[in-house]
């Protein structure tokens, strides 16, 4: 077994974004550089970009060139290691992952994550990428789709309706309509998710996330330099990341990949999910909000439903998820939005969330991602677990 | 000639032939593969017919498609009888008599134009009768 963790050896010193939506106004580069200018104002004693010594890219689609120096573009941070990683919608949480690995080694004292995605410019989205030549690995096979068949086998195996699913995204929007970094700033009802056009039955419209345009960036450093940079680090407790496919079994009630990179998250960490005080959790559609909670360990499965009727993930609840409005409501700019989702927790644990402030005074918090990958056929999860110092 | 994709696959797609593991019994579809995805191990597969028949595990019906597809599109996760589990599209079926658990029975039809050439392959109907 592994001899090593990466238990509160990084601190998180600096996080910041840009507001998501249809950046039009803005390239690829600039979104790159708002975020990582917000992230240097961010940290509270100051950083000079001179003590960056290394730098990592999150990003699916780049619009042109795939390596990290399209960051070195956008920030003028020549002549260090930046690296691009990609890995499904865990490609912001991965990049975030692999600069810690390093940090934590001790090879750099001071890291760089950036995680970005420019997705209006190509007006057709991602249904454009549907597997169209496939014989047998998904023809016809759409992100919608593949979340829909877990809701479609959820719905049937516990007896859940979609009037009980559609209560995630009415959740999220009102979260998302008082977060100034969302991409859709307004409620919805139960009413409107339940007529809003099928994308892929049955999933609606309003179970879907938008697709959208954000950048996100987050300065580490090894812990024993926090203070340093700032009186009020986050530390990272635990991270785990796995892949699984529904070919090798199950009845798509579960994606297993969240559990298997939880538990390795919570068991590097040494807390239980009940620890667990706020949470960003992977809502590309309303069915995986619903389904990650038992993935998650917050409720047994098939019960995650009661976490939403009795206001325990609500904003004010116990145990909030998604105050940012989640993807359903901030947007999915898929590089930017594992890292999003630290800076949310990041100014969560320092009591900076502003209008999202959860008010249950968070120590601990978790993060999460379940993309999909290989046509739809497979599937990449995310997990990291961050404290309070 | 078909492209590469397609031509590799032709004798598996044509006849429904699988490969199963000699340990675990997961069967591998449509490539012959040496190591084992349930096993996380090499292994050693034998050929196998996958069966015709099958029952879907989970469907979504498609709405919203790029050009060259039919909406709306039921689309369906299916374990085949010989223990194959494979994406198939439904016809010959409304969206409304689509269930979890439905029998079903691939049937040989055309799947799109490759360079100018007619793919076949399997789509599925339930199960008549």
């Amino acid at each position: 077994m592994a001899q090593h963790s990466l238990r509160n050896k990084v601190a998180i010193i600096g996080a910041g974004m840009i507001k998501f939506g249809e950046l039009f106004d803005k390239s690829f580069e600039t979104m790159i550089e708002e975020a990582y200018l917000n992230a240097l104002k961010s940290v509270d004693k100051g950083l000079d970009p001179k003590e960056i010594e290394a730098a990592w890219l999150g990003t699916l689609y780049p619009p042109q060139g795939n390596s990290g120096v399209l960051l070195s573009f956008a920030t003028g941070l020549f002549g260090i290691p930046v690296t691009r990683v990609e890995n499904a919608c865990a490609t912001g949480s991965d990049a975030f992952r692999n600069a810690c690995f390093a940090v934590a080694l001790g090879l750099y004292d001071v890291a760089l994550v950036v995680g970005v995605e420019k997705m209006r410019d190509d007006g057709g989205g991602l249904i454009q990428r549907t597997a169209v030549k496939q014989l047998w690995g998904g023809r016809g096979v759409t992100m919608p789709a593949f979340f829909g068949l877990h809701a479609t086998a959820y719905m049937h195996k516990y007896k859940i309706s979609r009037e009980e699913i559609a209560l995630v995204s009415v959740k999220n929007h009102r979260n998302g309509a008082l977060y100034p970094y969302a991409h859709y700033r307004f409620e919805c009802s139960v009413e409107d998710v339940l007529k809003a056009p099928y994308i892929s039955y049955p999933l609606g419209l309003y179970d879907c996330c938008p697709v959208t345009d954000g950048a996100a960036a987050v300065l580490i450093c090894r812990a024993e330099l926090a203070s340093q940079y700032t009186d009020k680090p986050v530390f990272v407790l635990g991270s785990g990341l796995a892949t699984e496919t529904f070919f090798r079994g199950g009845d798509l009630t579960s994606f297993p990949a969240t559990r298997y990179a939880a538990q390795q998250a919570y068991e590097m960490a040494g807390v239980s999910p009940d620890d667990i005080d706020v949470a960003e959790i992977h809502d590309c559609f309303s069915i995986t909000e619903l389904i990650s909670y038992e993935d998650l360990g917050f409720a047994p499965p098939g019960q995650g439903i009661a976490l939403l009727k009795e206001g325990i993930v609500q904003l004010e609840g116990s145990k909030p998820i998604n105050p940012s409005g989640g993807l359903l409501a901030k947007g999915h700019p898929i590089g930017a939005t594992g890292v999003a989702q630290i800076v949310e927790l990041f100014e969560q644990l320092r009591g900076q969330a502003g209008p999202v402030q959860v008010k249950n005074n968070p120590q601990l918090a978790l993060q999460h991602n379940i993309g999909i990958g290989r046509t739809a056929t497979g599937s990449v999860s995310c997990v990291h677990i961050l404290g309070r110092g | 000639m078909h492209t590469p994709p397609v031509w590799r696959i032709a004798r598996e797609n044509a006849r429904l032939i699988g490969y199963r593991c000699r340990r675990c019994g997961f069967v591998e579809f449509p490539e012959p593969r040496k190591t084992c995805k349930r096993c996380r191990a090499p292994a050693e597969f034998e050929e196998i017919s996958m069966g015709t028949r099958g029952k879907i595990v989970s469907f979504v019906v498609q709405h919203r498609l790029p050009e060259g597809f039919e909406t709306p599109l039921p689309l369906a996760v299916i374990d085949l009888e010989n223990g194959a589990r494979v994406y198939g599209q439904i016809v010959e079926c409304k969206p409304e008599e689509l269930t979890v658990g439905l029998e079903v029975e691939a049937d040989f039809r055309v799947f799109y134009d490759d360079a100018g050439l007619r793919v076949y392959s399997y789509k599925f109907h339930p199960v008549r009768g």
